[in-house]
């Protein structure tokens, strides 16, 4: 057996025989029990949120094929114009759940989950109804203990805290020149000690989340794999921080006061100050500014109609099957489009810089880029959402063209139609290479951050050892 | 010992641990970083509140301007139209912004429906918005007991203090009046940075100075100098009770761990599984389902409005809505407004009961975290809290009432049978409806401060006997 096997062996038994290891692998589990658990019944409750917006979609189009084939006759048109007119098509566009949403709620709550589309509903409302929850602010406020809450801030300090003495113990014992002196660079025996305590303080938690989440959860075996690489690439980069904090502490307490704050400058503070960041240099868009300017220009498109349409009100003989004034209203609503679209764009460019300026500081700490890496994978991330609302929107266009052609034609809604002639939403993901590619980045992130560690770990070590040798 | 002995002994206790303390280059940093954060972000915090404030001016005017530019409108299409009213900042906010980026800050009113507030701060984010941002708030409730651990576990653990704290019993004192003095000193240095962010709080204040201000901040400061104080008691208790520095810096830590981050998510979230909150999709359809049956369920909105019809015309002594001197579309708008608002009115009364009860028993979990009591406590003060949003709230839609029902009645009074298409100036028959929301007045908030009050003072008292406690195993020991 050689001396890396012998350590490493040495270590995993020292590990064993203390009596804090198996209470924080339970302490661990239960934690990921209860945040999966958490999560399924918010999964549920959103999946159920989600079933009941499209049950009201189709029981709308059920209310109005049932009112055109048993109550619509040839004198009471003008009654069921909601059944009958295009004009009044009713749709909801949802954004499914993700393939891992006990994972982590993410983004869920602050982006509409739904959309409510009708051909004259103005493009800036459709979400207006699914942006408001009823969910307790004070919840909401104290943060979701959802897995990834465990994963990004809590699996740090299980392994910090198995991790503390890693060589502190050593050094307040006195062993450190007397280990230092075998015949094993400090490198090396620095690094077969972190070898074992990664297999159980990274190797055993990652292992129980993924037997949790293949309990609670119906991924697949690719999903999980990449739930692995992450938690492990970032359990494995604490491992590192406290390896260097230790070769730097002179005792135990030391190396502790370390751990902990170089855990709150990464997981507490460096985030908070990248958010003062992006707060400072891409400020959000003022949605109370957004509302009132896009107001206007609904203003501005009635009365650029009106002023248009003057005294043509006498109307057509024979009367239209629809009538004439939601054609009216369809050209109003195509000007306010045309509004819109230019006056939301300044809007819209402050938005996509600050997604840009949130995304880039993704990299300024592993704990961001892991979190941002878990609501991918949950499906709960802020492009996914931004995604769903430019095909929401999409979707209402065509759902306009398509009144455009009824309109156009004077065609009246039949029971066909609502049988398997109206259009239905249906959300697309995005292409796999585009979300491999954020999942690498945020990869990339953590494995720079934990390379970073190495090189500094080698330069320690090597400074450990001129230490050990040099006279008091 | 007699009295004036004692304390004498107590004093120079006190000073002996100061002057530990000002030797101790670690926790100077430690203390000045934290009361640079907390300096900085009650500066960042004051810019956030004057641009908050700004902007609110600004869209009250645009809103205003939009409001105005409908000209001639029809009074119902302008109900719908709506009008957004945006929530005032409070001065004590920039010290806790409590729940205020949760909450929205602008409300749109429009007639039949009561929205829901708009405009979170935390919609639209990325996973950078996870982490949250940093406040005094935070700095004061998290950082500190953090810094209090990290000052004071090595009061009495290890194997030099260990040695110390022998050599001054041998000396002649009392392991309490140690533990005391310890208190005592520590307790003057955390009472000097909250005297310090208190100041700095209050002169970014000063637009808001006011009796009421200096009330609501003095009291704020008494919470979280209690809160403090049992943080403190509970470390310096452990410190005492445990010989090694490690074991004291790990049950401090744990301690920390509990109170500070796994108490304040869990509790809420175990609330709301105690006392579920119905989904929005549930909400609106529990209130549509009453609008439509009545609310009993069995009195359907046709046969509501049928009876309406027949007591009007009874009232009115006419036999076809056509001979009424009144607009009946008009009148049967105010009619379902009021019923309407009644409903909605009723459901978020039982919303609010959920959350109140949620905050009861969020609250309870004050018995593992002092921070659960010190939270509601310090955001109610700022008004930065749920009541707090609710008063306004209730003004907004007193507000939207009055306007919509203006609205309403100007069709009752004024629109003629013969007109196709009424329109009228709904800026003018509106002018006189005004939004002009208060804050809750101390008197209003303290009574809900009693109970998070008498929680902290049980910490306190708790720590202090926990002190006690430590005091007489070590007296047993020497």
């Amino acid at each position: 057996m050689n001396a890396t096997a012998i350590i490493v062996r040495t270590e995993l038994l020292r590990m064993a025989r203390g009596r804090w290891l198996l209470p924080l692998w339970f302490a661990f589990l239960a934690l990921c029990g209860y945040a999966a658990w958490e999560g399924a019944a918010w999964s549920a409750q959103r999946g159920a949120a989600l079933a009941a917006i499209q049950d009201e979609e189709r029981e709308v189009h059920r209310m109005r094929r049932d009112q055109i084939v048993n109550e619509l006759t040839p004198d009471n048109k003008s009654r069921y114009g909601g059944a009958i007119y295009a004009t009044a098509m009713s749709f909801r566009a949802t954004l499914p759940q993700g393939e891992l949403p006990v994972l982590t709620v993410g983004q869920a709550e602050g982006y509409p989950m739904a959309a409510r589309i009708f051909p004259f509903v103005a493009s800036n409302t459709i979400f207006d109804e699914y942006m408001a929850g009823m969910e307790n602010p004070a919840v909401l406020a104290a943060g979701r203990f959802d897995l990834a809450f465990v994963l990004v801030w809590l699996m740090p300090l299980l392994v910090l805290a198995g991790s503390v003495d890693l060589w502190s113990f050593e050094r307040e014992r006195g062993m450190a020149p007397w280990l230092l002196a075998q015949p094993v660079s400090p490198l090396r025996y620095l690094a077969a000690k972190a070898a074992a305590r990664a297999l159980l303080l990274v190797g055993v938690p990652v292992l129980v989340l993924v037997a949790v989440l293949r309990f609670t959860a119906a991924a697949g075996p690719a999903t999980l794999l990449q739930v692995a690489i992450l938690s492990a690439l970032y359990g494995l980069f604490w491992l590192g921080f406290a390896v260097l904090v230790n070769l730097f502490a002179r005792n135990t307490a030391q190396a502790a006061l370390g751990c902990v704050g170089g855990w709150l400058a990464l997981v507490v503070l460096v985030p908070a100050l990248a958010l003062g960041v992006a707060d400072l240099f891409a400020p959000p868009s003022s949605p109370a500014e957004r509302a009132n300017v896009l107001r206007a220009m609904a203003l501005q498109a009635r009365a650029e109609v009106r002023q248009a349409d003057g005294a043509s009100r006498a109307g057509r003989v024979p009367a239209p099957n629809i009538p004439d004034n939601l054609r009216k209203r369809a050209v109003e609503v195509e000007r306010g489009e045309q509004l819109i679209r230019v006056a939301v764009q300044p809007f819209r460019a402050r938005d996509q810089r600050r997604l840009y300026w949130m995304e880039a500081l993704r990299a300024s700490s592993p704990a961001i880029a892991f979190q941002d890496a878990l609501e991918r994978l949950a499906g709960a991330d802020a492009g996914r959402a931004l995604r769903f609302q430019d095909q929401a929107h999409a979707f209402l266009l065509d759902v306009r063209r398509l009144t455009q052609r009824y309109l156009e034609q004077d065609r009246l809604l039949t029971a066909a139609d609502y049988d398997h002639g109206l259009p239905r939403f249906v959300h697309r993901e995005a292409p796999p290479a585009t979300r491999f590619g954020a999942l690498a980045f945020d990869a990339g992130v953590m494995a720079l951050f934990l390379l970073t560690l190495l090189a500094l770990l080698a330069v320690g070590a090597r400074r450990l050892r001129h230490q050990a040798f040099q006279p008091e | 010992m007699d009295a004036p002995a004692s304390t004498a002994v107590l004093r120079q206790v006190v000073r002996q641990q100061w002057l530990v303390l000002l030797r101790e280059r670690r926790l100077r940093i430690l203390g000045a970083l934290v009361l640079a954060m907390t300096a900085i972000a009650l500066v960042a915090g004051a810019i956030d509140a004057r641009r908050a404030r700004d902007a609110r001016v600004h869209d009250e005017r645009v809103e205003a301007e939009v409001w105005d530019a409908q000209g001639a409108a029809n009074p119902h299409g302008a109900a719908h139209f709506g009008r957004y009213v945006y929530k005032p900042v409070q001065a004590l906010s920039v010290l806790d912004p409590g729940l205020q980026a949760h909450l929205g800050g602008a409300l749109k009113l429009e007639g039949h429906v009561q929205n829901t507030s708009r405009f979170k701060r935390t919609d639209n984010g990325a996973a950078l918005s996870r982490f949250g941002g940093f406040s005094p708030a935070f700095a004061m409730q998290v950082l500190v007991p953090l810094l209090i651990v990290f000052a004071a576990f090595g009061a009495f653990s290890g194997e030099r203090a260990r040695n110390l704290m022998w050599q001054e019993i041998g000396a002649g004192a009392s392991p309490w009046q140690l533990l005391a003095g310890r208190f005592l000193a520590f307790a003057g240095a955390l009472l000097g940075l909250l005297a310090l962010a208190g100041t700095l709080a209050a002169l970014l204040g000063i637009s808001a100075w006011s009796g009421a201000y200096f009330a609501a901040l003095a009291l704020m400061l008494g919470a979280y100098a209690l809160y403090w104080l049992a943080v403190l008691g509970i470390v310096l208790a452990i410190t005492a009770m445990t010989g090694s520095a490690r074991t004291a810096l790990l049950a401090g830590l744990g301690f920390w761990v509990v109170s500070a981050m796994l108490a304040p998510m869990l509790a809420p979230m175990l609330a709301e599984r105690r006392h579920p909150t119905p989904t929005a999709t549930e909400f609106h359809a529990r209130v549509v389902d009453e609008i439509m049956k009545g609310p009993d369920g069995h009195d359907p909105r046709d046969a509501r409005f049928a009876a309406f019809q027949e007591a009007t015309l009874k009232q009115y002594k006419v036999s076809r809505i056509e001979d009424l001197p009144i607009n009946y579309s008009g009148l049967l708008f105010e009619y379902g407004e009021k019923t309407t608002a009644d409903i909605y009115n009723r459901h978020f009364d039982r919303l609010y009961a959920v959350y109140d009860a949620q905050a009861a028993y969020s609250l309870k979990a004050g018995i593992v975290s002092p921070l659960m009591a010190l939270r509601p406590l310090s955001s109610a003060l700022a008004q930065s809290d749920l009541p707090g949003h609710r008063h306004f709230l209730a003004q907004a839609e007193a507000y939207r009432y009055d306007l919509v029902q203006r609205l309403n009645r100007d069709i009752k009074f004024n629109r003629k049978p013969e007109m196709r298409d009424y329109a009228t100036d709904v800026a003018a028959v509106t002018r006189g409806v005004r939004f002009a929301p208060r804050p809750l007045t101390l008197a209003e908030v303290l009574p809900r401060t009693a109970a998070p009050f008498a929680w902290l003072l049980a910490w306190l008292a708790g720590a202090v006997a926990l002190m006690r406690f430590a005091a007489w195993r070590l007296e047993g020991r020497a």
